[in-house]
Protein backbone atom coordinates (compact mmCIF):
# COMPACT_ATOMS: atom_id res chain seq x y z
CA UNK A 1 0.00 0.00 0.00
CA UNK A 2 1.56 3.28 -1.13
CA UNK A 3 1.35 6.32 1.13
CA UNK A 4 1.86 9.82 -0.18
CA UNK A 5 4.76 11.77 1.33
CA UNK A 6 4.22 13.82 4.49
CA UNK A 7 4.73 17.12 2.72
CA UNK A 8 4.29 19.34 5.79
CA UNK A 9 7.00 17.41 7.70
CA UNK A 10 9.40 17.28 4.79
CA UNK A 11 9.02 20.95 3.89
CA UNK A 12 9.24 22.01 7.56
CA UNK A 13 12.44 20.02 8.15
CA UNK A 14 13.97 21.41 4.96
CA UNK A 15 13.10 25.03 5.81
CA UNK A 16 14.39 24.59 9.36
CA UNK A 17 17.71 23.42 7.97
CA UNK A 18 17.92 26.14 5.30
CA UNK A 19 16.76 29.17 7.30
CA UNK A 20 17.50 28.29 10.94
CA UNK A 21 14.13 29.83 11.90
CA UNK A 22 11.23 28.38 13.89
CA UNK A 23 9.13 26.31 11.49
CA UNK A 24 5.94 25.06 13.12
CA UNK A 25 2.62 23.39 12.35
CA UNK A 26 0.66 25.25 15.01
CA UNK A 27 1.05 28.71 16.52
CA UNK A 28 3.77 28.61 19.21
CA UNK A 29 2.99 29.77 22.74
CA UNK A 30 6.04 32.07 22.74
CA UNK A 31 5.53 34.94 20.26
CA UNK A 32 8.77 36.81 21.00
CA UNK A 33 10.80 35.45 18.09
CA UNK A 34 9.75 35.16 14.41
CA UNK A 35 8.15 31.95 13.23
CA UNK A 36 6.76 30.29 10.12
CA UNK A 37 3.56 28.25 10.33
CA UNK A 38 3.12 25.62 7.60
CA UNK A 39 -0.41 24.49 6.74
CA UNK A 40 -1.42 21.95 4.11
CA UNK A 41 -4.35 23.25 2.02
CA UNK A 42 -4.67 20.48 -0.54
CA UNK A 43 -3.04 17.35 -1.97
CA UNK A 44 -4.68 16.42 -5.28
CA UNK A 45 -3.25 13.83 -7.63
CA UNK A 46 -1.47 15.51 -10.52
CA UNK A 47 -3.30 14.98 -13.82
CA UNK A 48 -1.60 12.61 -16.25
CA UNK A 49 0.23 10.87 -13.40
CA UNK A 50 -0.57 7.45 -11.87
CA UNK A 51 -2.96 7.64 -8.93
CA UNK A 52 -1.22 8.50 -5.65
CA UNK A 53 2.17 8.96 -7.30
CA UNK A 54 2.80 12.62 -8.16
CA UNK A 55 0.93 14.90 -5.74
CA UNK A 56 0.47 18.65 -6.26
CA UNK A 57 0.57 19.81 -2.63
CA UNK A 58 -0.71 23.31 -1.89
CA UNK A 59 0.74 24.89 1.25
CA UNK A 60 0.23 28.16 3.11
CA UNK A 61 3.29 29.54 4.91
CA UNK A 62 2.55 32.31 7.44
CA UNK A 63 5.77 34.24 8.12
CA UNK A 64 5.39 36.19 11.37
CA UNK A 65 7.67 38.89 12.77
CA UNK A 66 8.84 38.76 16.37
CA UNK A 67 7.46 40.97 19.12
CA UNK A 68 9.83 43.92 18.61
CA UNK A 69 7.71 46.44 16.64
CA UNK A 70 10.50 48.70 15.36
CA UNK A 71 11.56 46.55 12.40
CA UNK A 72 8.66 44.13 12.35
CA UNK A 73 7.61 44.66 8.73
CA UNK A 74 11.16 44.29 7.45
CA UNK A 75 11.68 41.25 9.64
CA UNK A 76 8.56 39.49 8.39
CA UNK A 77 9.38 40.45 4.80
CA UNK A 78 12.94 39.11 5.07
CA UNK A 79 11.65 35.90 6.60
CA UNK A 80 9.09 35.39 3.82
CA UNK A 81 11.66 36.04 1.10
CA UNK A 82 14.14 33.66 2.74
CA UNK A 83 11.50 30.95 2.93
CA UNK A 84 10.48 31.58 -0.67
CA UNK A 85 14.08 31.41 -1.90
CA UNK A 86 14.74 28.19 0.03
CA UNK A 87 11.58 26.54 -1.29
CA UNK A 88 12.37 27.59 -4.85
CA UNK A 89 15.63 25.62 -4.52
CA UNK A 90 14.03 22.52 -3.05
CA UNK A 91 13.97 20.28 -6.15
CA UNK A 92 15.55 16.90 -5.40
CA UNK A 93 15.39 14.17 -2.74
CA UNK A 94 14.24 15.05 0.77
CA UNK A 95 13.00 12.85 3.62
CA UNK A 96 12.37 9.80 1.45
CA UNK A 97 10.47 11.73 -1.23
CA UNK A 98 11.36 13.55 -4.44
CA UNK A 99 10.39 17.17 -5.06
CA UNK A 100 9.98 17.67 -8.79
CA UNK A 101 8.75 21.26 -8.82
CA UNK A 102 7.85 24.30 -6.76
CA UNK A 103 5.70 27.29 -7.78
CA UNK A 104 4.18 30.22 -5.92
CA UNK A 105 0.68 31.50 -6.66
CA UNK A 106 0.85 34.42 -4.25
CA UNK A 107 2.63 36.36 -1.52
CA UNK A 108 0.71 38.99 0.43
CA UNK A 109 1.31 41.22 3.43
CA UNK A 110 -1.59 40.73 5.87
CA UNK A 111 -0.88 41.74 9.47
CA UNK A 112 -2.60 39.45 11.94
CA UNK A 113 -5.20 41.51 13.78
CA UNK A 114 -6.03 38.63 16.13
CA UNK A 115 -2.96 39.74 18.09
CA UNK A 116 -2.78 43.02 20.01
CA UNK A 117 -1.06 45.02 18.58
CA UNK A 118 -1.47 43.50 15.11
CA UNK A 119 1.55 41.35 14.26
CA UNK A 120 3.29 41.82 10.93
CA UNK A 121 2.85 38.79 8.69
CA UNK A 122 3.52 37.80 5.11
CA UNK A 123 1.62 34.85 3.64
CA UNK A 124 3.01 32.62 0.90
CA UNK A 125 0.93 30.16 -1.09
CA UNK A 126 3.26 27.50 -2.46
CA UNK A 127 2.65 24.53 -4.72
CA UNK A 128 5.06 21.63 -4.24
CA UNK A 129 5.01 18.63 -6.59
CA UNK A 130 6.28 15.60 -4.71
CA UNK A 131 6.31 11.82 -5.14
CA UNK A 132 7.59 8.84 -3.10
CA UNK B 1 -1.51 33.40 -50.59
CA UNK B 2 0.47 34.30 -47.52
CA UNK B 3 -0.66 33.68 -43.95
CA UNK B 4 -0.10 36.76 -41.79
CA UNK B 5 -0.65 36.22 -38.06
CA UNK B 6 -2.91 38.76 -36.40
CA UNK B 7 -1.07 40.20 -33.36
CA UNK B 8 -4.37 41.52 -32.00
CA UNK B 9 -6.18 38.18 -32.15
CA UNK B 10 -6.34 37.71 -28.37
CA UNK B 11 -7.70 41.22 -27.81
CA UNK B 12 -10.29 40.68 -30.53
CA UNK B 13 -11.41 37.35 -29.09
CA UNK B 14 -11.70 38.80 -25.59
CA UNK B 15 -14.43 41.21 -26.68
CA UNK B 16 -16.49 38.50 -28.38
CA UNK B 17 -19.69 37.60 -26.47
CA UNK B 18 -18.94 33.84 -26.40
CA UNK B 19 -15.66 34.56 -24.64
CA UNK B 20 -17.45 36.48 -21.94
CA UNK B 21 -19.95 33.64 -21.52
CA UNK B 22 -17.12 31.13 -21.20
CA UNK B 23 -15.27 33.30 -18.68
CA UNK B 24 -18.39 33.78 -16.56
CA UNK B 25 -19.01 30.03 -16.63
CA UNK B 26 -15.54 29.29 -15.31
CA UNK B 27 -15.96 31.92 -12.59
CA UNK B 28 -19.25 30.33 -11.56
CA UNK B 29 -17.48 26.96 -11.36
CA UNK B 30 -14.89 28.44 -8.99
CA UNK B 31 -17.61 30.07 -6.88
CA UNK B 32 -19.56 26.81 -6.65
CA UNK B 33 -16.47 24.85 -5.64
CA UNK B 34 -15.54 27.48 -3.03
CA UNK B 35 -19.03 27.27 -1.56
CA UNK B 36 -18.73 23.49 -1.41
CA UNK B 37 -15.54 23.55 0.69
CA UNK B 38 -16.38 26.61 2.81
CA UNK B 39 -16.84 26.00 6.55
CA UNK B 40 -20.39 26.34 7.83
CA UNK B 41 -21.09 27.47 11.41
CA UNK B 42 -23.87 30.08 11.47
CA UNK B 43 -24.17 30.11 7.68
CA UNK B 44 -23.36 33.83 7.49
CA UNK B 45 -20.09 33.39 5.62
CA UNK B 46 -21.44 30.61 3.44
CA UNK B 47 -24.28 32.80 2.15
CA UNK B 48 -22.04 35.72 1.18
CA UNK B 49 -20.08 34.49 -1.80
CA UNK B 50 -20.17 37.00 -4.65
CA UNK B 51 -19.53 36.89 -8.37
CA UNK B 52 -18.98 40.36 -9.84
CA UNK B 53 -17.77 41.72 -13.15
CA UNK B 54 -14.60 43.81 -12.94
CA UNK B 55 -13.76 45.26 -16.34
CA UNK B 56 -13.10 42.35 -18.65
CA UNK B 57 -12.71 39.93 -15.74
CA UNK B 58 -14.96 38.25 -13.20
CA UNK B 59 -14.17 38.35 -9.49
CA UNK B 60 -15.21 35.72 -6.96
CA UNK B 61 -15.19 36.85 -3.34
CA UNK B 62 -17.08 36.92 -0.06
CA UNK B 63 -18.63 39.95 1.63
CA UNK B 64 -18.43 38.62 5.20
CA UNK B 65 -16.43 41.19 7.24
CA UNK B 66 -14.38 38.29 8.65
CA UNK B 67 -13.82 36.58 5.29
CA UNK B 68 -10.09 37.30 5.42
CA UNK B 69 -9.88 35.21 8.62
CA UNK B 70 -11.63 32.28 6.97
CA UNK B 71 -9.42 32.46 3.87
CA UNK B 72 -6.02 33.26 5.45
CA UNK B 73 -6.41 32.27 9.10
CA UNK B 74 -4.83 33.90 12.15
CA UNK B 75 -2.85 32.90 15.23
CA UNK B 76 -6.13 31.60 16.64
CA UNK B 77 -7.50 29.68 13.66
CA UNK B 78 -6.05 27.83 10.68
CA UNK B 79 -6.68 28.96 7.09
CA UNK B 80 -9.67 27.26 5.46
CA UNK B 81 -8.80 28.82 2.08
CA UNK B 82 -12.15 28.15 0.39
CA UNK B 83 -11.47 30.59 -2.47
CA UNK B 84 -8.03 29.21 -3.29
CA UNK B 85 -9.21 25.64 -2.94
CA UNK B 86 -12.32 26.41 -4.98
CA UNK B 87 -10.25 27.76 -7.89
CA UNK B 88 -8.11 24.63 -7.88
CA UNK B 89 -11.08 22.30 -7.56
CA UNK B 90 -12.64 23.99 -10.61
CA UNK B 91 -9.55 22.99 -12.59
CA UNK B 92 -8.28 26.54 -12.98
CA UNK B 93 -4.75 27.84 -12.61
CA UNK B 94 -4.42 29.82 -9.36
CA UNK B 95 -2.79 33.23 -9.47
CA UNK B 96 -3.63 35.30 -6.40
CA UNK B 97 -4.86 38.85 -6.84
CA UNK B 98 -6.61 39.63 -3.55
CA UNK B 99 -8.53 42.86 -3.12
CA UNK B 100 -6.61 45.13 -0.72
Amino acid sequence: MTQIPDCESIVSAYLQEQTGKRIVGTTPSDHALPWVRVTLLGAPNEANSPVEHLIAFMLQLDCYAGSEPAEAQAEANDLARSVRAALADMKGSHGGAVVSGVRFSGMIRLPDTAMEPARERYILTAHVWMHP
Amino acid sequence: MIFKPNPAVVLELEVEPPFDVMLKGRAEDAKREAEAVAPVHTGYYHQRFLLTKAGKRYRVGNSDFAAHLVEWGSVRNPPYAPLRRGVQAAGLHLVEDPKP
